[in-house]
Protein backbone atom coordinates (compact mmCIF):
# COMPACT_ATOMS: atom_id res chain seq x y z
CA UNK A 1 0.00 0.00 0.00
CA UNK A 2 2.91 2.39 0.89
CA UNK A 3 4.41 1.35 -2.40
CA UNK A 4 0.70 2.65 -4.17
CA UNK A 5 0.78 5.83 -2.31
CA UNK A 6 4.28 6.30 -3.78
CA UNK A 7 3.21 5.95 -7.24
CA UNK A 8 4.39 2.47 -7.83
CA UNK A 9 2.45 1.39 -10.75
CA UNK A 10 3.59 -2.53 -10.17
CA UNK A 11 2.54 -2.28 -6.98
CA UNK A 12 -1.00 -0.93 -7.91
CA UNK A 13 -1.17 -4.01 -10.42
CA UNK A 14 -0.86 -6.12 -7.37
CA UNK A 15 -3.15 -4.49 -4.86
CA UNK A 16 -5.59 -4.44 -7.52
CA UNK A 17 -5.24 -8.23 -8.85
CA UNK A 18 -5.67 -8.91 -4.88
CA UNK A 19 -8.92 -6.76 -3.90
CA UNK A 20 -10.55 -6.86 -7.47
CA UNK A 21 -12.74 -9.57 -6.96
CA UNK A 22 -14.28 -8.77 -3.40
CA UNK A 23 -14.90 -5.55 -4.58
CA UNK A 24 -16.14 -6.73 -7.46
CA UNK A 25 -18.31 -8.91 -5.36
CA UNK A 26 -19.83 -6.25 -2.99
CA UNK A 27 -21.05 -3.75 -5.81
CA UNK A 28 -22.60 -6.93 -8.48
CA UNK A 29 -24.47 -8.34 -4.59
CA UNK A 30 -25.47 -5.11 -3.85
CA UNK A 31 -26.59 -3.93 -7.30
CA UNK A 32 -27.70 -6.81 -8.75
CA UNK A 33 -26.14 -5.79 -12.33
CA UNK A 34 -23.00 -6.87 -14.12
CA UNK A 35 -22.30 -4.20 -16.08
CA UNK A 36 -22.67 -1.69 -13.06
CA UNK A 37 -20.40 -4.15 -10.79
CA UNK A 38 -17.92 -3.53 -14.03
CA UNK A 39 -18.00 -0.22 -14.36
CA UNK A 40 -17.59 0.42 -10.41
CA UNK A 41 -15.20 -1.48 -9.77
CA UNK A 42 -12.55 0.39 -11.94
CA UNK A 43 -14.02 3.87 -10.19
CA UNK A 44 -13.36 2.61 -6.60
CA UNK A 45 -9.96 1.52 -8.04
CA UNK A 46 -9.13 4.64 -9.44
CA UNK A 47 -9.91 6.21 -6.17
CA UNK A 48 -7.33 3.65 -4.31
CA UNK A 49 -5.07 4.81 -6.72
CA UNK A 50 -5.24 8.35 -6.10
CA UNK A 51 -5.80 8.21 -2.42
CA UNK A 52 -3.65 5.65 -1.08
CA UNK A 53 -1.45 8.62 0.37
CA UNK A 54 -4.22 9.30 2.30
CA UNK A 55 -4.67 5.95 3.93
CA UNK A 56 -3.80 5.89 7.88
CA UNK A 57 -3.12 2.45 8.20
CA UNK A 58 -6.38 2.70 11.50
CA UNK A 59 -7.87 -0.38 9.41
CA UNK A 60 -6.72 -3.24 7.16
CA UNK A 61 -6.10 -1.88 3.66
CA UNK A 62 -8.92 -4.31 2.39
CA UNK A 63 -11.48 -2.69 4.74
CA UNK A 64 -10.68 0.61 3.46
CA UNK A 65 -11.10 -0.79 0.03
CA UNK A 66 -14.57 -1.83 0.71
CA UNK A 67 -15.18 0.86 2.34
CA UNK A 68 -14.98 3.12 -0.83
CA UNK A 69 -16.73 0.12 -2.55
CA UNK A 70 -19.77 0.15 -0.74
CA UNK A 71 -19.77 3.72 -0.84
CA UNK A 72 -19.82 3.75 -4.66
CA UNK A 73 -22.26 1.09 -4.81
CA UNK A 74 -24.96 2.84 -2.36
CA UNK A 75 -24.60 5.92 -4.55
CA UNK A 76 -25.15 3.47 -7.75
CA UNK A 77 -28.37 2.21 -6.29
CA UNK A 78 -29.61 5.46 -5.38
CA UNK A 79 -28.70 6.85 -8.93
CA UNK A 80 -30.49 3.68 -10.46
CA UNK A 81 -33.34 4.44 -8.20
CA UNK A 82 -34.60 1.07 -8.28
CA UNK A 83 -34.04 -2.14 -6.65
CA UNK A 84 -31.58 -4.82 -7.99
CA UNK A 85 -32.44 -7.25 -10.12
CA UNK A 86 -32.01 -10.90 -9.29
CA UNK A 87 -29.51 -12.03 -11.32
CA UNK A 88 -30.38 -15.42 -12.50
CA UNK A 89 -27.35 -17.26 -12.41
CA UNK A 90 -27.21 -21.21 -11.70
CA UNK A 91 -26.05 -21.51 -7.95
CA UNK A 92 -23.69 -24.15 -6.78
CA UNK A 93 -24.95 -27.18 -6.61
CA UNK A 94 -24.11 -29.29 -3.65
CA UNK A 95 -25.28 -32.60 -3.17
CA UNK A 96 -27.38 -32.57 0.22
CA UNK A 97 -26.19 -36.75 1.81
CA UNK A 98 -29.82 -36.53 3.02
CA UNK A 99 -30.95 -37.19 -0.49
CA UNK A 100 -32.41 -35.62 -3.29
CA UNK A 101 -35.99 -34.38 -1.74
CA UNK A 102 -34.33 -32.74 1.18
CA UNK A 103 -31.85 -31.19 -0.93
CA UNK A 104 -34.54 -29.98 -3.19
CA UNK A 105 -36.62 -28.42 -0.95
CA UNK A 106 -33.58 -26.97 1.08
CA UNK A 107 -32.43 -25.42 -2.36
CA UNK A 108 -36.03 -23.74 -2.70
CA UNK A 109 -36.07 -22.24 0.53
CA UNK A 110 -32.38 -20.58 0.00
CA UNK A 111 -33.85 -19.41 -3.16
CA UNK A 112 -36.58 -17.89 -1.55
CA UNK A 113 -34.25 -15.97 1.07
CA UNK A 114 -32.46 -14.63 -2.05
CA UNK A 115 -35.27 -13.23 -3.43
CA UNK A 116 -36.55 -12.06 -0.29
CA UNK A 117 -33.26 -10.30 -0.01
CA UNK A 118 -34.26 -8.27 -2.80
CA UNK A 119 -36.90 -6.28 -0.83
CA UNK A 120 -34.69 -4.99 1.68
CA UNK A 121 -32.68 -1.66 1.44
CA UNK A 122 -29.77 -1.37 0.08
CA UNK A 123 -27.56 -0.51 3.59
CA UNK A 124 -29.30 -4.32 5.35
CA UNK A 125 -28.95 -6.19 2.06
CA UNK A 126 -24.99 -4.73 2.13
CA UNK A 127 -24.59 -5.61 6.20
CA UNK A 128 -26.10 -8.97 5.11
CA UNK A 129 -23.89 -9.94 2.36
CA UNK A 130 -20.22 -7.97 3.96
CA UNK A 131 -21.46 -10.68 7.15
CA UNK A 132 -22.28 -13.94 5.03
CA UNK A 133 -20.15 -13.39 1.50
CA UNK A 134 -17.82 -11.37 2.61
CA UNK A 135 -16.90 -12.92 6.31
CA UNK A 136 -16.63 -9.52 8.01
CA UNK A 137 -16.60 -8.56 11.69
CA UNK A 138 -19.67 -6.27 12.82
CA UNK A 139 -16.45 -3.88 13.99
CA UNK A 140 -14.96 -4.23 10.48
CA UNK A 141 -18.69 -3.42 9.01
CA UNK A 142 -18.54 -0.11 11.24
CA UNK A 143 -15.35 0.62 9.75
CA UNK A 144 -16.20 -0.14 6.11
CA UNK A 145 -19.88 1.43 6.13
CA UNK A 146 -18.46 4.40 8.80
CA UNK A 147 -21.13 4.12 11.14
CA UNK A 148 -21.02 2.90 14.63
CA UNK A 149 -20.52 -0.58 15.45
CA UNK A 150 -23.81 -0.84 17.58
CA UNK A 151 -25.53 0.71 14.35
CA UNK A 152 -24.48 -2.25 12.05
CA UNK A 153 -25.90 -4.41 15.16
CA UNK A 154 -28.86 -2.82 14.98
CA UNK A 155 -29.30 -2.58 10.84
CA UNK A 156 -28.48 -6.40 10.69
CA UNK A 157 -31.20 -6.93 13.70
CA UNK A 158 -33.26 -5.03 11.55
CA UNK A 159 -32.30 -6.66 8.35
CA UNK A 160 -33.02 -9.84 9.73
CA UNK A 161 -36.60 -9.09 11.05
CA UNK A 162 -37.44 -7.72 7.66
CA UNK A 163 -36.02 -10.79 6.10
CA UNK A 164 -38.63 -12.86 8.28
CA UNK A 165 -41.83 -10.79 7.51
CA UNK A 166 -40.92 -11.27 3.31
CA UNK A 167 -40.20 -14.70 3.88
CA UNK A 168 -43.90 -15.11 5.69
CA UNK A 169 -45.68 -13.38 2.98
CA UNK A 170 -47.42 -15.93 0.82
CA UNK A 171 -45.08 -16.80 -2.12
CA UNK A 172 -46.53 -16.42 -5.76
CA UNK A 173 -45.75 -19.80 -6.72
CA UNK A 174 -45.92 -21.88 -3.25
CA UNK A 175 -44.70 -24.99 -3.58
CA UNK A 176 -46.04 -28.04 -0.90
CA UNK A 177 -42.18 -28.71 -0.53
CA UNK A 178 -41.48 -25.44 0.92
CA UNK A 179 -42.64 -26.44 4.25
CA UNK A 180 -40.90 -24.46 6.49
CA UNK A 181 -42.47 -21.29 8.60
CA UNK A 182 -40.20 -17.97 8.78
CA UNK A 183 -42.69 -16.04 10.43
CA UNK A 184 -41.98 -16.81 14.45
CA UNK B 1 -31.84 -11.35 31.58
CA UNK B 2 -33.89 -9.25 29.00
CA UNK B 3 -30.81 -7.44 28.85
CA UNK B 4 -28.53 -9.93 27.74
CA UNK B 5 -30.67 -12.01 25.54
CA UNK B 6 -30.71 -8.17 23.47
CA UNK B 7 -27.17 -7.76 23.43
CA UNK B 8 -26.70 -11.68 22.43
CA UNK B 9 -29.69 -11.42 19.48
CA UNK B 10 -27.94 -8.79 17.88
CA UNK B 11 -24.57 -10.81 17.91
CA UNK B 12 -26.33 -13.76 16.72
CA UNK B 13 -25.59 -13.02 12.99
CA UNK B 14 -21.19 -12.74 13.84
CA UNK B 15 -21.32 -16.27 15.79
CA UNK B 16 -22.86 -17.92 12.21
CA UNK B 17 -19.38 -16.27 10.27
CA UNK B 18 -17.19 -16.98 13.38
CA UNK B 19 -16.18 -13.58 13.82
CA UNK B 20 -16.64 -12.33 17.25
CA UNK B 21 -14.04 -12.75 19.75
CA UNK B 22 -14.07 -15.58 22.40
CA UNK B 23 -15.92 -13.69 25.27
CA UNK B 24 -18.44 -12.72 23.10
CA UNK B 25 -18.56 -16.06 21.31
CA UNK B 26 -19.02 -17.99 25.29
CA UNK B 27 -21.92 -15.26 26.04
CA UNK B 28 -23.77 -16.18 23.38
CA UNK B 29 -23.25 -19.63 22.86
CA UNK B 30 -24.45 -20.45 27.02
CA UNK B 31 -27.51 -17.94 26.01
CA UNK B 32 -28.42 -19.50 23.16
CA UNK B 33 -28.54 -22.92 25.34
CA UNK B 34 -30.96 -21.57 27.04
CA UNK B 35 -33.06 -19.11 24.42
CA UNK B 36 -36.16 -20.95 22.19
CA UNK B 37 -36.05 -17.45 20.49
CA UNK B 38 -32.24 -17.36 19.51
CA UNK B 39 -31.74 -20.49 18.75
CA UNK B 40 -34.91 -20.15 16.20
CA UNK B 41 -33.24 -17.07 14.95
CA UNK B 42 -29.85 -19.04 14.82
CA UNK B 43 -31.45 -21.24 12.36
CA UNK B 44 -33.06 -18.10 9.97
CA UNK B 45 -29.32 -16.77 10.23
CA UNK B 46 -27.83 -20.24 9.22
CA UNK B 47 -30.16 -20.52 5.81
CA UNK B 48 -29.43 -16.71 5.16
CA UNK B 49 -25.60 -17.59 5.44
CA UNK B 50 -26.03 -20.40 3.61
CA UNK B 51 -28.11 -18.67 1.00
CA UNK B 52 -25.69 -15.85 0.54
CA UNK B 53 -23.17 -18.52 0.05
CA UNK B 54 -24.45 -20.33 -2.64
CA UNK B 55 -25.91 -17.09 -4.41
CA UNK B 56 -24.70 -15.92 -7.72
CA UNK B 57 -21.15 -15.17 -8.31
CA UNK B 58 -20.49 -14.05 -11.00
CA UNK B 59 -17.88 -14.80 -13.29
CA UNK B 60 -15.13 -12.42 -13.36
CA UNK B 61 -12.01 -11.85 -15.57
CA UNK B 62 -9.69 -9.90 -12.87
CA UNK B 63 -6.45 -9.56 -15.24
CA UNK B 64 -9.19 -8.42 -18.18
CA UNK B 65 -10.31 -5.99 -15.93
CA UNK B 66 -6.41 -4.67 -15.09
CA UNK B 67 -6.02 -4.13 -18.67
CA UNK B 68 -8.90 -1.87 -18.98
CA UNK B 69 -7.94 -0.05 -15.84
CA UNK B 70 -4.22 0.53 -16.97
CA UNK B 71 -6.01 1.98 -20.16
CA UNK B 72 -8.11 4.13 -18.14
CA UNK B 73 -5.01 5.49 -16.11
CA UNK B 74 -3.28 6.51 -19.30
CA UNK B 75 -6.21 8.22 -21.26
CA UNK B 76 -7.06 9.93 -17.64
CA UNK B 77 -3.35 11.39 -17.73
CA UNK B 78 -3.77 9.97 -13.97
CA UNK B 79 -0.87 7.61 -14.31
CA UNK B 80 1.69 9.49 -13.20
CA UNK B 81 -0.40 10.75 -9.82
CA UNK B 82 -0.56 7.56 -7.60
CA UNK B 83 -1.29 9.67 -4.73
CA UNK B 84 -4.39 12.10 -4.09
CA UNK B 85 -4.13 15.04 -6.24
CA UNK B 86 -3.55 18.31 -4.04
CA UNK B 87 -6.56 20.65 -4.14
CA UNK B 88 -6.48 23.52 -6.28
CA UNK B 89 -5.54 26.29 -3.59
CA UNK B 90 -7.75 29.15 -2.20
CA UNK B 91 -8.88 32.31 -4.20
CA UNK B 92 -6.83 33.92 -0.89
CA UNK B 93 -3.61 31.53 -1.73
CA UNK B 94 -3.79 32.37 -5.16
CA UNK B 95 -3.84 35.85 -4.76
CA UNK B 96 -0.44 35.69 -2.20
CA UNK B 97 1.44 33.34 -4.60
CA UNK B 98 0.61 36.09 -7.71
CA UNK B 99 2.03 38.93 -5.29
CA UNK B 100 4.82 37.06 -4.36
CA UNK B 101 5.67 36.18 -7.41
CA UNK B 102 4.82 39.74 -8.95
CA UNK B 103 7.74 41.05 -5.84
CA UNK B 104 10.19 38.72 -7.52
CA UNK B 105 9.74 39.63 -11.03
CA UNK B 106 10.48 43.29 -9.88
CA UNK B 107 13.04 42.69 -7.48
CA UNK B 108 14.76 40.54 -10.20
CA UNK B 109 14.16 43.28 -12.77
CA UNK B 110 15.75 45.79 -10.73
CA UNK B 111 18.70 43.82 -10.62
CA UNK B 112 18.96 43.83 -13.82
CA UNK B 113 18.38 47.29 -14.14
CA UNK B 114 21.15 48.12 -12.28
CA UNK B 115 23.21 46.35 -13.52
CA UNK B 116 22.94 47.10 -16.78
CA UNK B 117 23.49 51.07 -15.73
CA UNK B 118 26.45 50.37 -13.54
CA UNK B 119 27.40 54.34 -14.15
CA UNK B 120 24.38 55.38 -11.88
CA UNK B 121 25.38 57.10 -9.10
CA UNK B 122 24.21 56.03 -5.73
CA UNK B 123 21.16 58.03 -4.95
CA UNK B 124 21.01 60.68 -2.07
CA UNK B 125 17.92 62.33 -0.68
CA UNK B 126 18.37 65.47 1.11
CA UNK B 127 16.36 67.78 2.65
CA UNK B 128 15.78 71.24 1.18
CA UNK B 129 17.31 73.24 4.65
CA UNK B 130 19.75 71.20 4.74
CA UNK B 131 23.05 72.93 3.52
CA UNK B 132 26.10 70.24 4.29
CA UNK B 133 28.12 69.71 1.09
CA UNK B 134 25.85 66.90 -0.72
CA UNK B 135 28.87 64.32 -1.38
CA UNK B 136 30.78 62.87 1.45
CA UNK B 137 33.69 64.85 0.15
CA UNK B 138 37.42 63.78 0.72
CA UNK B 139 38.92 66.38 -1.69
CA UNK B 140 38.08 69.98 0.26
CA UNK B 141 35.09 72.10 -0.98
CA UNK B 142 34.29 76.01 -1.93
CA UNK B 143 30.76 77.25 -1.90
CA UNK B 144 30.67 79.56 -4.87
CA UNK B 145 28.36 82.65 -6.33
CA UNK B 146 28.58 82.85 -10.39
CA UNK B 147 28.14 86.48 -11.62
CA UNK B 148 24.85 86.43 -13.48
CA UNK B 149 26.47 87.69 -16.86
CA UNK B 150 28.86 84.58 -16.42
CA UNK B 151 28.44 81.99 -19.07
CA UNK B 152 28.77 78.40 -19.17
CA UNK B 153 31.74 78.31 -21.18
CA UNK B 154 33.47 80.65 -18.59
CA UNK B 155 32.42 79.13 -15.79
CA UNK B 156 34.03 75.74 -17.28
CA UNK B 157 37.15 77.16 -18.47
CA UNK B 158 37.22 79.18 -14.69
CA UNK B 159 36.80 75.63 -13.07
CA UNK B 160 39.53 73.20 -15.17
CA UNK B 161 41.97 76.82 -14.15
CA UNK B 162 41.10 75.82 -10.70
CA UNK B 163 41.23 72.20 -10.98
CA UNK B 164 37.52 72.01 -9.55
CA UNK B 165 34.31 70.41 -10.21
CA UNK B 166 30.97 71.28 -9.68
CA UNK B 167 29.19 68.52 -7.02
CA UNK B 168 26.22 69.94 -6.27
CA UNK B 169 23.87 73.06 -6.52
CA UNK B 170 22.84 76.02 -7.83
CA UNK B 171 20.74 76.19 -4.13
CA UNK B 172 17.96 78.62 -3.46
CA UNK B 173 20.82 81.58 -3.26
CA UNK B 174 22.28 80.28 -6.42
CA UNK B 175 25.24 79.00 -4.79
CA UNK B 176 27.09 76.26 -6.30
CA UNK B 177 29.47 73.72 -4.15
CA UNK B 178 32.86 73.18 -6.17
CA UNK B 179 35.37 70.48 -4.90
CA UNK B 180 38.85 71.46 -5.39
CA UNK B 181 40.81 68.17 -6.79
CA UNK B 182 44.51 68.42 -5.32
CA UNK B 183 47.07 66.48 -3.60
CA UNK B 184 46.39 65.12 -0.33
CA UNK B 185 47.72 67.56 2.46
CA UNK B 186 48.75 70.60 -0.39
CA UNK B 187 46.99 72.96 1.42
CA UNK B 188 48.61 76.32 -0.18
CA UNK B 189 47.02 75.26 -3.37
CA UNK B 190 44.00 75.06 -1.95
CA UNK B 191 44.35 78.33 -1.02
CA UNK B 192 45.69 79.50 -4.15
CA UNK B 193 42.85 78.37 -6.00
CA UNK B 194 40.22 79.93 -3.56
CA UNK B 195 41.95 83.36 -4.41
CA UNK B 196 41.76 82.82 -7.93
CA UNK B 197 38.18 81.88 -7.58
CA UNK B 198 37.72 85.68 -5.36
CA UNK B 199 39.66 87.27 -7.81
CA UNK B 200 37.98 86.44 -11.21
CA UNK B 201 35.32 88.62 -12.39
CA UNK B 202 32.70 85.69 -13.02
CA UNK B 203 32.93 84.79 -9.31
CA UNK B 204 30.45 87.02 -6.92
CA UNK B 205 31.08 85.43 -3.75
CA UNK B 206 33.47 82.25 -2.63
CA UNK B 207 34.37 80.56 0.58
CA UNK B 208 35.41 77.28 1.52
CA UNK B 209 33.21 75.34 3.51
CA UNK B 210 35.13 71.90 3.59
CA UNK B 211 39.17 71.53 4.03
CA UNK B 212 38.34 68.06 2.99
CA UNK B 213 41.60 66.11 4.56
CA UNK B 214 43.11 68.88 4.47
CA UNK B 215 45.12 69.81 8.35
CA UNK B 216 42.95 72.82 9.56
CA UNK B 217 46.75 74.44 10.02
CA UNK B 218 46.35 74.82 5.91
CA UNK B 219 44.20 77.30 5.58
Amino acid sequence: MAATAAGDRRAFDELYLRHHRSVFGLIYRMTGRHEVAEELVNDVMLVVWQKACTFAGRSRVSTWIMGVAYNKALKAIRQLSRRPTLVEVEPQMAVDPEGPETDLSRRERRERIREAMTGLSAEHRAAIELTYYHGYSYREIALIVGCPENTVKTRMFNARRRLRSLLSQPSEEPTEQRGKSWSR
Amino acid sequence: MKKSHERVAELLPWMVNATLDNSEDAEVREHVSDCVTCRDHLELLAELYAAVQEGPSAEVDSFEALDTMRLRLEHDGAAESGRARPRPPSRLVRWVLFAQAAALVFALGLIFFQRANPQLPPTSFRTLADTSPATAATDPQARVLFSEGATERQIRELLHQIGGRIVDGPSEMGLYTVELETDAGDSATVVNRVEALRHDTNVRFVELVSRGSLSPSGG
